[in-house]
């Protein structure tokens, strides 16, 4: 079964193309609903915004938790959602592309979390908390809505 | 390094593999529906690839109605991968 095809490149191309076809097709399987995306990206703009805001254990650590709590609610809601529906969400990454493919936008999410706070507390500027959650949260949306399935191979 | 596989090239099979990919696992019947292919059909690939050991099949009672659970074996997804290597290399 293992050998050397004997197949054209454009055959291989055909194939390829199929292959891609089929991966993206998957994501409409396995990304959340609109309402729990908006949920789970609010929630996350949320943690971002309010871990950039705290400040001596003001009401912004509050905000903290129960952006936490909701995003991982969401985040059940969402895995069991997937479940119900007929699909299962991969965790855990099995190739390194696919491990570059969460890491990738893991770094940026921690930058801006990491950056929006040292601007607000340390540089004092007032409006970097609300820029770093929106740039979480509509990345995250973003992300979940097209690229819900972990990549396995390049394009 | 890319392997090119027989039996994974074929288009049904390659479709079917392609999407094992890229989830856990996924329902027979959600699979069917999205490849578009008969219960017969896709059966038989199933069949096929789970003879090679690159597919398992887990069958649960979940929500009252009795699931078919299909999933790439690692066997399977290493040579999947390797095979999708080995069609990039042709191309280039």
């Amino acid at each position: 079964m293992e050998n050397d095809p004997g197949i054209t490149p454009d055959d291989a191309r055909l194939s390829l193309d199929t292959v891609s076809r089929i991966t993206d097709s998957a994501n409409t399987l396995v990304r959340p609903p609109f309402w729990l995306n908006i949920v789970l990206a609010i929630s996350f703009g949320m943690m971002t915004f309010s871990f950039a805001s705290m400040q001596h254990e003001n009401l912004w650590t509050l905000g903290l938790i129960i952006g936490g709590i909701v995003f991982v609610l969401a985040m059940m809601m969402y895995l069991y959602t997937c479940k119900l529906l007929g699909a299962k969400v991969k965790l855990f990454p099995d190739t390194w592309l696919s491990l570059g493919s969460i890491l990738g936008p893991a770094a940026i999410y921690m930058l801006v979390v990491l950056g929006g706070r040292a601007l607000a507390d340390g540089a004092g500027i007032a409006w970097i908390p609300y820029l770093a959650g929106v740039v979480n949260g509509t990345l995250l949306s973003y992300m979940l809505h097209n690229h819900s399935v972990m990549k396995f191979q390049g394009r | 390094m890319g392997r090119f596989n027989a039996l994974i090239h074929a288009p049904n099979r390659l479709k079917l593999c392609a999407l094992l990919a890229s989830a856990a696992e996924i329902e027979f019947m959600v699979l069917r529906n999205h490849l578009e292919v008969s219960d017969s059909v896709l059966s038989k690939q199933i069949k096929l690839l789970r003879e090679a050991g690159f597919v398992k099949l887990i069958k649960r009672k979940e929500y009252g109605r009795q699931r078919t659970w299909i999933s790439l074996s690692n066997r399977g997804h290493k040579a999947f991968v390797d095979h999708v290597g080995e069609l990039k290399k042709i191309v280039g």
